[in-house]
């Protein structure tokens, strides 16, 4: 894998703007993305396959030519990316961990008020013919 | 470990965990045996920072990719859908959503009423006092009272919550009229038996961690083990054996040092699912007077359109399972041009990465370099998705064979499957993806993509040894006994005479609790033990 060149083309698929960290800012080609290519070794491939591309011309082709590699390949990276803690507290995202429920939180969502069109729509099923 | 079981149980998933624990509470003599082991709540992988990765990695639900030990290599070749599936104690409820829908009673009579398919030699009211017992089993929670059911449902748990995604899905279903409801879960909203409440990580499909899913390692292999009933993981079999009257005798199954073992039994329970009790059977060349096992498998072609809303709906919060269903497109309509339909479920979107995989359509300047970022604000947390699980009808060209090259690791000749998506599945897909499309308008979405889910959508495996009365047009009888094989029994998806448009667990559940029921009823009827 060419490094250096690796560097340059994820920042062309992740760059700095709109308040966020380029890629290579927050070391996605870097240890992220081995985290990433341990969990699953499959995608190495597809990121050596993305890192002979030097330019936006080149994704575009890549895409065009080899799409599923190349899904795998952005998977791979923008996986690496949201990895960083930066760039989940930028994004809002705490990760996927408990929540437990409150108290009166199904009620909250959910008032009689809501679901009283079903109800009152009555019966919606096929019966059994011969029952 | 006795020399002769009452009963053998081959599987510990979800139907074979059911007949275990009801035939130990009865005193039978259980002996299981599970190609998987038991999983560690705290290997589950939901609390990765790469969770988004691993669920296509090594917990994949694709056991082509996943390739753990315990699984075998399924030949996909000739399929349109892959067959998913979990090899362990507590089978595919280690993985599967929970999603815990009952069969509609029209389900039971397709051909009565649609002129296609058969009907089921059993009815919605055959089944009905069993859905209520494992309703309870599994700790099931749901809201009564949905009219698109008989009015019989009493679930232990209340509902749990919609969360801010369901509130939007249905006030949108409401402004079109199309009918809406909690959906039942097997997934605990309070304490339950040995089940911790739901902590909503959001990852149910990777195994729960809290232990708040009803996956039977939980719910029924302690209560089993407890009665006596003896379960062997790391046994994968290969064929089931029988004597010289035709009776099944037991299975002969591999170790996981590769050591060959037999089990003897005086009765054999398939618990295998769609895929693996067909492949048993036919290598073991038994209960197939029929030609029917191995033909006629449903896998439910599913699709799912993304809507993006202009708030934050925490839509990547948990359960996932499914907080709102509808059943509004689910009979059939004749005016539609096909016959059946669709169960819709909302179901959030966790992690980020895998917002990658519905936004395919969108120019690569929009998902990628300058436009990632802009794109992943507009929709990360405001996205939700409805998906159409379609009823595919049966087909005997669909088939569950064996491979004639491909092997498991011990050398047993693998599966290979043959699916084709039917003409009328596709035009029931493309319906259903213009409905949720107005459904998400309704709910005020702001921007709609399609989520083509295909192939990695065969998690319901269904129809390869189909029950009914008649041994010339079915493998079992209703209660799953063989026709063949008088001291063999299939209760797993495989008894499907049709496959309805639902989540099959609890079904599947139901039609194992009543064959173990009628396996203790006419115990005293059979010869005594030798």
């Amino acid at each position: 894998m060419d490094a250096v060149g690796l560097v340059e083309i994820v920042d062309l698929l992740v760059p700095a703007s709109d308040g966020m960290p380029a890629a290579s800012e927050v070391e996605a080609t870097g240890k992220w993305l081995d985290r990433v290519l341990v969990a699953d070794p499959t995608l190495r491939a597809p990121i050596d396959r993305l890192a002979i591309c030097r330019t936006w011309g080149d994704l575009e082709r890549f895409e065009a030519t080899e799409p599923a590699t190349f899904a795998r390949a952005t998977f791979a990276v923008v996986s690496a990316y949201y990895l960083h803690p930066r760039v989940r507290k930028l994004m809002g995202y705490p990760g996927q961990g408990p929540s437990p429920i409150l108290a009166g939180e199904g009620e909250h969502y959910l008032d009689d008020a809501l679901l009283a069109p079903v109800i009152e729509r009555g019966r919606a099923y096929v019966a059994t013919p011969d029952a | 470990m006795p020399d002769v079981a009452d009963v053998l149980v081959v599987g510990a998933g979800a139907s074979g965990s059911v007949v275990a624990k009801r035939l130990a509470a009865a005193g039978i003599g259980v002996v299981c045996l599970e190609q998987g082991g038991w999983i560690a709540a705290d290997s589950f992988p939901g609390e990765q920072r790469e969770w988004d990765v691993l669920q296509g990695s090594r917990w994949a639900m694709n056991p082509n990719v996943r390739q753990m030990p315990s699984d075998y290599p399924i030949n996909t070749a000739a399929s349109d859908i892959n067959p998913l599936m979990f090899n362990a104690v507590g089978g595919g409820t280690i993985h599967y959503a929970a999603a815990w829908p009952r069969l509609k009673p029209s389900d039971f009579r397709v051909r009565s009423l649609d002129g296609v398919g058969d009907d089921w030699p059993i009815s919605y009211e055959d089944l009905a006092p069993y859905y209520d017992r494992v309703d309870r089993d599994f700790g099931v929670s749901g809201r009564d009272g949905d009219p698109s059911f008989p009015a019989s449902t009493r679930y232990p748990l209340p509902a749990l919550p919609i969360m801010p995604l369901g509130r939007r899905a249905a006030e949108g279903m409401n402004r079109l009229g199309w009918h809406w409801w909690p959906h039942p879960n097997a997934i605990a909203s309070e304490p339950y038996g040995r089940l911790a409440a739901c902590a909503r990580r959001g990852v149910c499909m990777t195994g729960c961690r809290e232990g708040a899913k009803a996956s039977t390692d939980i719910t029924h292999w302690p209560d089993a083990i407890r009665d006596g009933a003896r379960l062997v993981t790391g046994a994968r079999v290969r064929r089931i054996t029988v004597d010289a009257r035709g009776r099944a005798s037991g299975a002969d199954y591999v170790d996981r040092d590769g050591n060959e073992h037999h089990q003897a039994a005086r009765m054999v329970v398939m618990a295998c699912n769609g895929i693996g009790t067909a492949r048993l059977l036919l290598l073991s060349e038994i209960a197939n007077s029929s030609g029917l096992v191995g033909k006629r498998l449903m896998m439910h072609p599913s699709v799912g359109v993304v809507g993006v809303y202009d708030e934050d709906l925490e839509g990547w919060k948990g359960p996932a399972g499914s907080p709102l269903v509808s059943y509004a497109f689910y009979e059939t309509d004749a005016g539609r041009g096909f016959v059946r339909g669709a169960k819709w479920d909302a179901y959030p979107i966790a992690g980020l990465s895998s917002y990658q995989t519905f936004l395919g359509g969108l120019p690569l300047a929009d998902r990628m370099g300058p436009g990632l970022h802009a794109t992943m604000r507009r929709v990360f947390g405001r996205s939700f998705v409805w998906t159409a699980q379609t009823d595919d009808l049966p087909d005997e060209a669909n088939t569950v064979t064996i491979d004639l090259a491909l092997v498991d690791g011990d050398g047993i000749p693998a599966p290979r499957v043959r699916y084709r998506i039917s003409d009328a599945s596709h035009r029931n897909m493309a319906f259903q993806v213009a409905r949720m499309r107005e459904a998400h308008e309704a709910s005020g979405a702001i921007e709609t993509h399609l989520w083509e889910w295909i192939p990695d959508v065969g998690w319901h495996t269904l129809g390869t040894a189909r029950c009914g009365n008649d041994p010339a047009t079915s493998v079992v009888d209703p209660f799953g006994r063989s026709h063949d094989v008088p001291n063999l029994f299939v209760v797993d998806g495989s008894v499907f005479v049709t496959g309805s448009s639902m989540n099959p667990t609890c079904t599947i559940a139901a039609f194992a609790l009543r064959a173990a029921d009628h396996i203790v009823d006419t115990a005293r009827d059979r010869a005594p033990r030798s």
